[in-house]
């Protein structure tokens, strides 16, 4: 009976050991693998350029994964161990002081080499604690459009210029809006800034994060005078909320946005062009943010034996004139290198590195900061509904707001 | 006749056999992948599950487990470990920045205690073996100056003692013997752990597999002190017991990144003692209370009403049952996101049907009342299924008795037919309630919580209940706080546990046990 038994148990043990032997990936064939994350955006571009590589770093293959959205991507990142993490990750400039905070990131010295290509503003974007924890990979900024059929083939000169434009044509062109930020609270920062506002204050080529600009006296006489009507209410011409399908219908003359909305506009009929936002006098125009979305190499690398290869891959290729100039030409944002930014050609490429030359940093530790109970973009949230929808002071929202940003400010300055 | 009872003897053992075959070929799958990726905790309970499924299947006398090891597994794994982790966790302080082991910490502490020198030098480099140890030829990618390195110490190479590679970098000198691209691949934590010693606390050590850099390690650590001391500004770091390495001379000043630490429960008595943490949880908890007892009331009284309506027989009563019960029928997330683009201020039906301009979601008191709504809506054809049940139950003699002795229906309703449906339908209230209390997909789809008023300084929604204010604390913003929303859960999960306990005392479920 008890042969019959251990019969039994070893046809069983037999069976599953060849089973599983199917069933388990080949353990030695993924020992050398780098695995690379990456959001639904760069994730195809990135496949189709280095997924199954074996040359950029000799003796390591390349696997790139993506994720169905950049809030997926997170969420995984959020989660991530040594157990299932990537060793390379790419993403917004914001995932460097997160990462470095968690532990997850590595730090990367760079080489005299590399820090000649890469300007300033991309390495401070990548760091944290003064250190640095990627490489930037292209400027992750926007742009001012305008449709050209509706208010012409030249850019409006100045702010006026636009609501002017918004106020005569409103009733006869059915128009529901003067300017959309397509991306929000983040994509309205050239509209605040042009109007004398923004977060800080600069002090010569530095941030000046002891001096919030959300309450300038400037800021609010300009509200005052070109978004809201005589009654104190909003006169419709800033829209930051769902008013992307309006602009694509021709509803909402200009616009705010990335290279990544273009090819949608493009394909809705809007014959667009390309600026920055005008300010109030000629010549002068509203500040984009301007971030880098970087790569990075995680301390999993380490763990799972190829930091090496993975900062060969991050260094060698992310960071480099050939690797930046393949990416930019699959996703059209501006390369981060400057040898590789030389090269651009695509005049919607060019047309979004020109408006980042009127960008100011987007210093991400300090606009995620809630120090002061809640960050920049939900503090800018509150004011637009405050002022535009709610009608509520304008001058005691914005003091109000300024109090709470001057505390993130202040908190989140002393780790940069 | 049980069709399986003729299922027996020789087919039935290699059915069995088969089975547990590929039982065992996915777990031992699991197992090696699980090892693998270094996930020994998972290896571990993988193997013991391996282990006692083939003991109960096997043994004679485990017949009662047979039928119940496999529900005890999926119970342990997916709830009781849950459950434990949760509570562990909410006695730590885990947050953004507190995440990893100490060890772990002071590795990447020690890490970012790498300066690189002021001009960033900078070399090609080439590895190899030199009398069986570790060697690299680096060249200076600015001043193209050779050296060599070793474990020992780097020494400078002059001109005519080694030779260009087709990279016009120095490839070879003598008794060097470069490594293949596979070789250096193989050794990936061995070479990344290498240090070529230059003097004066300074060293070159790899950054890939052909660049290196001169880097002087500023931040040193004490293990018999437990101290981290940066030797360019002097400052020595002390672990603070919460997790970080702070200042010595500034506690304020810590070190990044930390570790998960016991804190002796810190986040219970936040919850109450801590004024940014209390206020909010206060707010949400009396909301959450209010929500979970208006919306079971408002749900059960108007599906009860129904119920009474449409239990006289009445023209076309099999059809308004019908069409009563569609609002459960369709599924709920697509019925609150219809609602919620109904009541959008600029595109939304509600106000373009009465010419508004009615700001609904940003009114704390009409965000509320709209919430209420869409799950009366959501909700009241449940109610309606059951009352119309228990009012069948009552037997026709009571109220056809009480008529007799005179009493109004409104009397008949109100002392007869309402408490003996409350006798009936009391256990599928509390639940109700229970389930109201935690109900996510209401709030998160219809207004995530909102309003916030967070230029008065409020970090929770106006309609924010604990499950969604604990979600928002755990992974709303890039600063998680971990511990502090398992602190929230377990709050949740006793007074959810205690009411249901409560439901099936009440019921009686428990006394056949």
């Amino acid at each position: 009976m008890m042969k019959k038994r251990f019969g039994a148990v070893s046809v069983i043990a037999s069976a599953a050991l060849v089973a599983s032997a199917l069933l388990v990936p080949s353990a030695n064939a993924a020992t050398k693998t780098i695995i690379v994350w990456a959001d639904e955006q760069r994730g195809p571009q990135l496949t189709k350029l280095i997924d199954g590589n074996t040359t950029i770093a000799p003796g390591y293959k390349i696997q790139v994964k993506f994720f169905s959205a950049l809030t997926a991507l997170q969420s995984a990142w959020d989660k991530a161990t040594s157990a299932g993490g990537p060793d390379v990750i790419t993403g917004p400039a914001s995932f460097a002081s997160q990462g470095a905070k968690s532990g997850k990131l590595a730090p990367l010295p760079y080489g005299a080499l590399l820090k000649s290509q890469i300007p300033s503003a991309g390495i401070a974007a990548m760091s944290f604690q003064r250190k640095i924890y990627g490489v930037p990979l292209d400027v992750d900024t926007t742009a001012f459009l305008w449709n050209k059929a509706l208010f012409g083939a030249s850019a409006p000169t100045t702010f006026k210029a636009m609501v002017d434009y918004y106020n005569a044509n409103k009733a006869s062109k059915g128009l529901t809006g003067g300017i959309c930020a397509l991306e929000g609270t983040w994509g309205s920062h050239p509209i605040l800034t042009a109007l004398g506002g923004g977060a800080w204050a600069s002090k010569g080529s530095n941030a000046d994060y002891s001096k919030v600009l959300l309450n300038s006296a400037a800021l609010k006489a300009n509200i005052k005078t070109y978004l809201l009507d005589a009654s104190g209410k909003s006169n419709g011409f800033f829209q930051w909320d769902g008013c992307g399908d309006a602009f694509k219908a021709g509803k909402i003359p200009f616009a705010n946005t990335g290279a990544w909305n273009f090819d949608g506009i493009k394909a809705a009929g809007v014959n667009f062009g390309l600026g920055a936002v005008p300010g109030l006098v000629a010549g002068s125009y509203g500040q984009q943010w301007v971030n880098y979305s970087g790569a990075y190499v995680t301390t999993f690398a380490s763990a799972h034996g190829v930091d090496l290869g993975a900062k060969k891959l991050v260094m060698g290729w992310f960071a480099s004139p050939e690797g930046q100039t393949a990416m930019s030409l699959a996703s059209g944002r501006p390369p981060a290198n400057r040898i590789a930014a030389a090269k651009i050609t695509d005049p919607n490429t060019l047309g979004v590195a020109t408006a980042a030359l009127t960008g100011t940093p987007q210093v991400s530790p300090a606009l995620d900061d809630k120090a002061g109970g809640s960050n920049w973009y939900d503090v800018l949230g509150s004011v637009y509904t405050d002022i535009f929808t709610k009608g509520k002071d304008v001058s005691a929202t914005l003091d109000a707001a300024a109090a709470i940003l001057s505390k993130n400010f202040a908190d989140a300055s002393a780790n940069l | 006749m049980n069709r399986l009872a003729g299922f027996t003897g020789l087919p039935a053992q290699i059915f069995k056999i088969c089975f547990i075959a590929i039982v065992d070929a996915i777990l031992i799958a699991m197992f090696f992948a699980s090892t693998h990726k270094h996930a020994t905790s998972l290896a571990i309970v993988i193997a013991l599950v391996a282990l006692g499924a083939n003991f109960v299947y096997f043994a004679k006398f485990t017949l009662p487990f047979k039928f119940l090891f496999p529900g005890l597994v999926l119970l342990v794994v997916f709830v009781v470990v849950p459950i434990l982790y949760t509570i562990s966790m909410s006695a730590f302080n885990y947050k953004t920045g507190n995440e990893i082991s100490k060890g772990q910490a002071i590795t990447q502490l020690l890490q970012t205690g790498l300066a690189p020198d002021s001009a960033n030098t900078t070399y090609d480099m080439v590895l190899g073996k030199k009398d069986g140890d570790w060697a690299a030829l680096l060249t200076e990618q600015v001043s193209h100056q050779v050296y060599l390195g070793t474990l020992k110490g780097t020494t400078k190479l002059e001109k005519g003692s080694y030779t260009l590679n087709s990279l016009a970098i120095a490839g070879a000198t003598a008794g060097f013997t470069p490594l293949t691209a596979d070789q250096t691949a193989a050794s990936d934590s061995a070479i990344g752990a290498l240090k070529f010693p230059l003097g004066n606390g300074q060293f070159i050590a790899p950054q890939s597999a052909d660049v290196a850099v001169l880097l002087t390690q500023s931040l040193v650590y004490d293990s018999k002190t437990d101290t981290l001391t940066n030797t360019a500004l002097n400052r020595t770091y002390k672990d603070n017991g919460d997790g970080n390495f702070a200042n010595v001379k500034d506690k304020t000043e810590k070190l990044l990144p930390g570790w998960r630490a016991f804190n002796n429960f810190r986040n219970y008595t936040h919850l109450f003692s801590d004024p940014t943490v209390r206020g909010p949880f206060i707010g949400v908890f009396v909301w959450t209370v209010s929500f979970a007892f208006l919306t079971v009331i408002m749900m059960f009284g108007v599906g009860f009403l129904l119920a009474i309506a449409l239990d006289k027989k009445i023209a076309f009563r099999r059809f308004y049952r019908s069409i009563l019960i569609l609002p459960y029928a369709i599924p709920s997330f697509m019925s609150i996101l219809i609602w919620n683009g109904l009541f959008n201020r600029q595109f939304g039906a509600i106000n373009g049907l009465f010419h508004t301009h009615i700001d609904w979601f940003n009114s704390p008191w009409l965000a509320k009342g709209i919430i209420l709504l869409v799950n009366l809506w959501l909700g009241f054809p449940y109610f309606y299924l059951i009352s119309t049940g228990a009012l069948q139950a009552i037997p026709a003699e009571l109220e056809e008795a009480a008529s007799i002795d005179g009493a109004s229906p409104r009397k008949i309703l109100r002392l007869i037919k309402l408490p003996l449906m409350l006798q009936i339908l009391s256990p599928l209230l509390i639940s109700s309630f229970a389930f109201n209390f935690n109900n996510f997909n209401l709030i998160y789809l219809l207004t995530a919580g909102g309003p916030t008023d967070v230029l008065h300084g409020k970090t929770a929604g106006a309609t924010d209940i604990l499950i969604t204010y604990t979600y928002k604390t755990a992974f709303g913003s890039s600063e998680q706080n971990l511990g502090l929303a398992c602190a929230i859960s377990m709050i949740m999960f006793f007074i959810v546990g205690s009411l249901s306990l409560w439901s099936l005392r009440r019921s009686k479920v428990l006394d056949g046990f």
